[in-house]
């Protein structure tokens, strides 16, 4: 009994992560949040930041431009050329980082506290004096094409790169995040002058900051480098009319395993019943080893080595999304199975043990989200994103272990329905089989 | 662009600290990287205990570890040259193409 106990005060002690305890927000900029997970026991600073300046904002014609533009953005400000500016990173051990998703250009600044100050007033040059200089932007988009050129042999980016346009169609989510040939090929630098100006901006702007840094310190740094930002925030992309294309769509290419992406219409992020569906999700296809899908298909089948399904929640539509790759002969099999194993778990929903495991695992790993100065900005900078209150991480565990077997079955029926799965499959499957056709 | 240009071209920036000394701010900026890459790897629980790892596995101490960017600060640009000089020895290295079938 005492070692029950102690195994329970354990795990609480561990539900709350350490960074949160100190998290607050920082007054700086009117309408930017700003959190701040104090922590002076390195001398560092992460910050991580998102501006809406997302592949969604590419305006038509000019898939890439979001993605070009970031890649840009530590080639040359100001005065600096992109040498110049490489090198006073360089002298002070700086990384800056760009990541253009769907949505968000997130931008990570990580330095030591001594140069903190000349880490933000680089960023700032660079985010409102941009330069686009024919060299580098030439270099930059070569480097873009030549990735599209090879990614195109690839099955995994050929099925996912294919699910995303059969799915959403001509909406702006069907594009590529690092653009396509012909968008890249013809975007000028005025056109990437214009998107800074008017996604780089602070209307929207979304800022996480973890390690040795005080709030007044933070505030002063977030006004001189945001701060001259315009305000406005570009409109955000409509809701897309219709999503998904249900049925095998098959993508003919050379490849030794086929890759198969699958999926149907998620949840957004504000949905009451996310949670929930986060858990359905899990013991679904999202526990990696642990999963049904694993279990099924690689366990007891070999079908496969890497079977997956995930919520994604972009700001405009959600979705569950699978991948699974495996060999030629068994593509077949595999899907009907992965049709079969999610039309049972909709019906059934999970077992007791299942539901628990899951609660224990999302709430019991959730600290290790926290384990450092930049996995703890990303994450803050994460639930930014989502639109989720500061006191989200107070009250997550609490909000797992209410859900109740009832909610997940709900959610379950609702996000796996096999009659709705898009599936996209790159590579080839035999000819002259005898099975049953795949499309419902 | 042939391969033997390429390879010249390497040859040429990975001689050029054999016969000279690193500029000052060249020292200075691969001194602060080293030292500000060390910090950020003590950030993750993860690679410290790679770091401290990897010492003791070869005869180091926790002290080296933990000695190690006051000892990179302290390096001077003969010795980079010195280092460089006996290490980067073009008549020792090897050099492979893999090139299409004709």
């Amino acid at each position: 009994m005492n070692r029950r106990l102690v195994l329970l005060f354990c795990a609480l002690l561990f539900a709350i992560p350490a960074h949160a305890a100190k998290l607050k927000a920082v007054k700086a900029l009117d309408n930017v949040p700003v959190w701040l997970a104090e922590d002076h026991s390195l001398p560092m600073i992460a910050l991580t930041a998102s501006f809406p300046a997302g592949s969604a904002y590419d305006p038509p014609g000019k898939t890439g431009m979001a993605a070009l533009a970031a890649y840009l953005l530590n080639e040359g400000a100001g005065i600096m050329s992109a040498d110049a500016y490489q090198a006073a990173l360089a002298a002070k051990g700086i990384r800056l980082e760009m990541t253009p998703s769907r949505d968000w250009l997130t931008i990570t600044l990580i330095t030591v506290t001594a140069n903190a100050k000349e880490a933000f007033r680089l960023l700032g040059l660079a985010l409102a004096k941009p330069r686009f200089d024919p060299d580098a932007v030439t270099r930059v988009r070569l480097q873009l094409m030549q990735s599209y050129d090879r990614n195109r042999e690839n099955p995994d980016f050929v099925a996912e790169t294919g699910f995303y346009s059969i799915f959403f169609g001509p909406y702006t989510y069907g594009r590529p995040v690092e653009g396509d040939s012909r968008g890249l090929a013809s975007i000028s630098a005025q056109e990437l002058h214009g998107f800074a100006q008017t996604h780089w901006v602070r209307g929207d702007l979304r800022i996480a900051v973890a390690g040795d840094i005080t709030p007044s310190v933070l505030a002063g740094y977030v006004r001189s480098t945001f701060g001259s930002l315009p305000a406005v925030a570009p409109p955000l992309p409509a809701v897309p009319p219709r999503v998904g294309a249900p049925g095998l769509h098959t993508l003919p290419m050379i490849a030794p395993q086929p890759a198969v992406v699958f999926g149907q219409a998620g949840m957004l992020r504000s949905d009451r019943d996310y949670l929930a569906g986060m858990i359905a999700n899990y013991i679904l296809g999202g526990a990696g080893s642990g999963s049904r899908l694993t279990r099924e298909l690689r366990e007891q089948r070999g079908l496969t080595y890497d079977v997956t399904t995930d919520l994604v929640a972009y700001r405009r539509a959600g979705l569950v999304l699978g991948t699974v790759s495996t060999r030629r002969d068994g593509a077949r099999e595999t899907l009907t199975l992965v049709r079969e194993i999610m039309r049972k778990f909709a019906i059934n929903g999970p077992t007791e043990q299942e539901l628990a495991d899951a609660k224990l695992y999302l709430n019991g790993s959730f600290p290790l989200s926290f384990t450092s100065n930049a996995a703890t900005a990303a994450q803050l900078n994460t639930f930014q994103q989502y639109g989720l209150p500061l006191d989200y991480l107070d009250h997550r565990t609490a909000m797992i272990d209410a859900v109740t077997m009832a909610d997940v079955r709900r959610v379950a029926r609702r996000l796996f329905d096999p009659a709705r799965l898009t599936i996209v499959l790159a590579g080839s499957l035999p000819t002259g089989n005898t099975e049953p056709a795949d499309s419902p | 662009v042939p391969l033997e240009s390429v390879e010249h071209a390497m040859d040429d920036v990975i001689s050029t600290y054999t016969h000279r000394a690193p500029s000052t701010a060249e020292l200075a900026r691969a001194k602060a990287q080293l030292v500000a890459d060390a910090t950020f790897r003590r950030d993750s629980q993860f690679e410290m205990a790679t770091a401290y790892a990897q010492a003791l596995a070869v005869g180091l101490t926790a002290f080296d570890v933990q000695q190690w960017p006051a000892r990179i600060q302290a390096i001077k640009a003969r010795s980079v040259q010195d280092v460089a000089a006996d290490s980067l020895d073009r008549t020792q290295s090897v050099t492979a193409y893999l090139q299409s079938r004709p």
